[in-house]
């Protein structure tokens, strides 16, 4: 590969910079958005082949980061929609809401009373918080949630891409929300208020 | 009308308009269920952004860097 040096060339052209300038930053960005180690490292691999392959594409309208990250981003999205399978959720009953519910459906445990995000440090700790509960999903309910707010599509496009019922990612992302506003309760809380 | 169905009524309206003239009433009355609307609120708007941002500390591995850099330096100039 002899490649005559441009003056002109652009630094997104520039593959060997990518991993030093953004590894850390695409690795985290994945890493958040799939739980898995290895998997993270892997989609930040292709994205970056994908932009390399890419590059003439890249504009230099966005910065080179935020293209990139955009190509990751599809990456995750992808590998998130794989993790969702049909399956009639709708069917299965959640022994989890099981456990917040009573016989005639009022709650067993009042709902605390949470505060607004109007710091910016209440807003990172939370997102901390939340980043922590999302750990704890299982995991389909875990790659429906971020997906649900990774793709920034209505519901509908995303489920039938997903080859779901509306109705299956719908219970699929409420009882995801029903776990994450428990878990919440109790690590951002810190205990519960009535 | 309970709470658990409220509940549910209230997580699909975060996705698509949904919450007909029984949730509002619902809501009304029911003190639990406009907290647990507030808490979605909270979460979904935490949420939108999602980890764009990506928050942590977390550092891509020395060995995946250089597993990297080998598979962009590999790859061939197509152009």
């Amino acid at each position: 590969m002899s490649r005559g040096v441009e003056p002109t060339e652009r630094a997104a052209a520039d593959p060997s910079g990518w991993v030093e300038r953004h590894g850390d930053y695409l690795y985290r960005f994945a890493v958040a958005a799939v739980r898995h180690r290895e998997a993270a490292e892997d989609l930040v691999q292709d994205a970056l082949l994908a932009a390399w392959r890419a590059r003439d594409v890249f504009a230099g309208d966005a910065s080179e980061r935020t293209w990139l990250t955009a190509i990751l981003k599809r990456k995750v999205v992808d590998w998130l929609r794989r993790r969702v399978v049909e399956r009639d959720f709708a069917a299965e009953s959640d022994s989890f809401a099981d456990g917040l519910f009573d016989r005639r459906g009022h709650w067993k445990r009042r709902p605390a009373a949470w505060g607004e995000l109007d710091e910016p440090v209440a807003r990172d700790e939370f997102r901390a918080a939340v980043a922590g509960c999302l750990g704890h999903l299982p995991e389909r309910l875990h790659a429906a949630f971020v997906l649900r707010y990774l793709d920034e599509r209505p519901g509908g496009e995303v489920c039938s891409e997903l080859g779901l019922t509306p109705a299956n990612l719908w219970v699929m992302l409420h009882r995801a929300r029903l776990r994450l506003a428990a878990c919440l309760t109790r690590t951002w809380l810190g205990g519960e208020r009535s | 009308v309970n709470c658990r169905q409220a509940a549910e009524e209230l997580s699909r309206a975060q996705d698509e308009p949904a919450g007909g003239f029984w949730l509002r009433v619902h809501l009304a009355g029911c003190r639990d269920c406009r907290r647990f609307r507030h808490q979605l609120a909270v979460l979904a708007d935490a949420s939108l952004p999602a980890p764009e941002d990506g928050v942590g500390d977390e550092r891509l591995s020395d060995s995946a860097r250089s597993r990297i850099a080998a598979a962009l330096a590999e790859t061939p100039d197509e152009s």
